[in-house]
This record gives C-alpha cells, structure tokens and sequence, in this order.
C-alpha cells in the first residue's frame, strides 16, 4: 500500500513536471514570438541595434529556464540566431537581420510545437 | 567530465530508486512485463549518459514513467485476472500424466531440445521420472516427478516430525552488528545475547559471526585475532 502511494505521488509529479514544462515552453516562447514580431515590425532607422540586445537579453534569460527540459541544441541555435541581430542592425545590414528575424521565429515556432504532444509529435 | 560523472550518479540513484519502488518481483524471475520495463530502462539510462545535449529531465521521465507503469500494472494485475492473462500470459502444461502434450510445445516453440535441457537443469534425464510439467509465464518448467523418482522424505519414510529442526539458524549478529529483526523473532533480548558473547569472553565488536537455531544452538564464530 506504502508503494502504491509513492507511485501515485510519484505519477502525479511526473504529470505536474510534464505540464508545467509545456506551459512554460509556450508561456515563454509566446513573449518571445511577440518581441521577434515587433522586431520585425520596427524601422530601419531609430532604436533598431538597442531593440536586437535586449531581445538578446530576454533570450539569454529564457534560456536559462528552457535549458531544464529542452534538448540544448536547438536552444543553441536560436542563441546563434539571435545573437547576430545586435550586429547586423549596428552595420546596417537590414536585409539579412530580417531575414534572420523571420528564422528566429521560425525557430521559436518549432520549439512549441515541438512541445505539443499532437499527432506529428506523438507518431 | 564531472558533468558525466554527476549525471551518472543520479541516474544510478534514481535507477536504484525505481527498482526498489518496483519491489522484488523485480529482482527474481521476470514476467514478460517486467523484462521489457527492464530493457527499455537501461537503455533509457545511457542516453542522457552519453548526451550532455539532452536535459537530464528528458531522461529522467521516461525512466520514472516506466517505474510507475510497472507498479500500477502489477497492482492492476494483482486484482484483475484477465489483465494478468493479458500482461503476463498463463502457465501451460506440458507433460500430464507422464505424456507430452506435443502440440502445447509446439504452440510455445518449445522444441524437445529445450524441454530436455529445462529437465536435465532440474537433475532429471529422462522424461519417465516426470509425471507432471507446466511452462510457468516466467518461462522457467516446473516439474512434479512421480512418486518413485521424487527424493525420500522424511514423511516417505514414515519419520517422525521434530517441528524444533524445521526453522533454519538465524543470524543474530553478523560483524559485530546485531541483527534486531532476527532477534525479535527468536524472541530473545539484548541482555541475553550479551550474556552468550560474555560467556566466550568476547565483546560484541569481536563477534563475526552469531547464529541461533530453534533448539537453541548457539553458534559462535569470533573475528579474526580474536581466540
């Protein structure tokens, strides 16, 4: 009876692990996804370069927490994405930064679906 | 390096963990449910081993997920004859009456070869001695021999029963550590088994061995160096 309990503790915290992991995953990569938009979405001139560090930043932050249960790969490639952006607005190459924004969010897209437990994921 | 290390050690802990959650079951003959848990979790381990890219959770997961399946099944089983027909399967019987029931063999792939080799592993060379046989779900054969193969007993023999001899020593301390479960059940105390070491001159630290059977036979084996 003592070992059904601590199955059932356990298997409710396994639940709770997994649940939390896919609210965090989405919870996080939403604010990321809108901050790549409004990326995006700003001119070329103004605050272009300060925009691209603090989603830098914001990036780096998030990591922190999605290292725990995403493979780090992936989460090393939206690092390399997204640290190339601060550069390429300072030097004016606008072509390519939002070219490498539509990758970032490409890439944050492919990190929550990838979450989802649907009919792809699971098959 | 250290991150392999570390890993590995709370793999192990949590493997450990997971096996003693599934209880002993585990560790002796295993049922077709548990030899897949089995296989499935060391193969399992290795990877968020070898591959410092994957989050020790991921790995840690499925290892727990199977250690919960494995118990919650083995109470389902406990309760629901179909689902343990279904999970571990029925044992089937091989040899009634002393006569080989081919067709059974056939169906579990058992060929004479390996019916001979189960028998010859339980010290019987020849299937006359066997009046009765079944494959066990384990897939281990459990033999019944007839009456004239079986080993004389004390009750063939028509003995008398001594129920003192029927329990095996206990051991009450072992390496100078007192085993307090065994001395429960010979219901003796402390102060007893400090008046039996007193007896051979020792202290408790100097006992390696202490054994006590239901006759009362004490049996005493000191550490080495000390007569």
């Amino acid at each position: 009876m003592k070992r059904l309990a601590v199955t059932l503790i356990l298997l409710a915290l396994l639940l709770s692990v997994s649940g939390y992991s896919l609210w965090n995953v989405f919870d996080q990569t939403k604010t990321l996804i809108h901050s790549a938009e409004q990326l995006r979405q700003l001119p070329f001139s103004g605050s272009l370069e300060e925009s691209s560090t603090a989603f830098l930043r914001q990036w780096e932050r998030t990591e922190n927490q999605l290292v725990l249960y995403v493979n780090h790969e992936k989460l090393e490639r939206i690092s390399q994405t997204a640290a190339q952006l601060p550069a390429l607005a300072r030097y004016g190459d606008y072509s390519s930064f939002y070219s490498q924004v539509d990758l970032l969010l490409c890439q944050l897209e492919g990190l929550r679906e990838n979450a989802l437990p649907n009919y792809r994921n699971l098959l | 390096m250290l991150i392999v290390f570390l890993r590995t050690l709370i793999l192990y802990c949590v493997i450990v963990f997971g096996v003693r959650l599934m209880g002993k079951r585990q560790l002796g003959e295993l049922q077709p449910s548990e030899l897949v848990v089995t296989i499935l979790i060391s193969n399992i381990a290795t990877l968020p081993i070898e591959e410092i890219d994957t989050p020790l959770l991921v790995g840690l997961l499925p290892i727990l997920s199977l250690v919960v399946f494995e118990v919650l099944i083995s109470v389902i089983n406990l309760h629901f004859r179909p689902v343990r027909r279904i999970f571990s399967g029925t044992p089937v019987v091989v040899i009634h009456h002393g006569v080989i029931d081919q067709q059974k063999l056939r169906q579990l792939r058992y060929s004479a070869d390996d019916l001979m080799a189960q028998l010859r592993s339980q010290n019987i060379y020849s299937v006359s001695e066997v009046d009765f046989a079944l494959v066990e779900t384990t897939g281990k054969l459990s033999v019944y021999q007839k009456y004239l193969s079986r080993p004389v007993t004390g009750e063939t023999l028509s003995l008398p029963d001594h129920p003192e001899q029927n329990s095996p020593p206990l051991v009450l301390v072992s390496d100078g550590r007192i085993n307090e479960d065994y001395l429960t059940l010979c219901r003796k105390d402390h102060r007893w088994l400090n008046q039996v070491i007193a007896s051979h001159q020792l202290s408790l630290k100097q006992v390696f061995l202490l054994t006590l059977d239901q006759k009362g036979t004490v049996e005493l084996i000191p550490k080495e160096g000390h007569p």
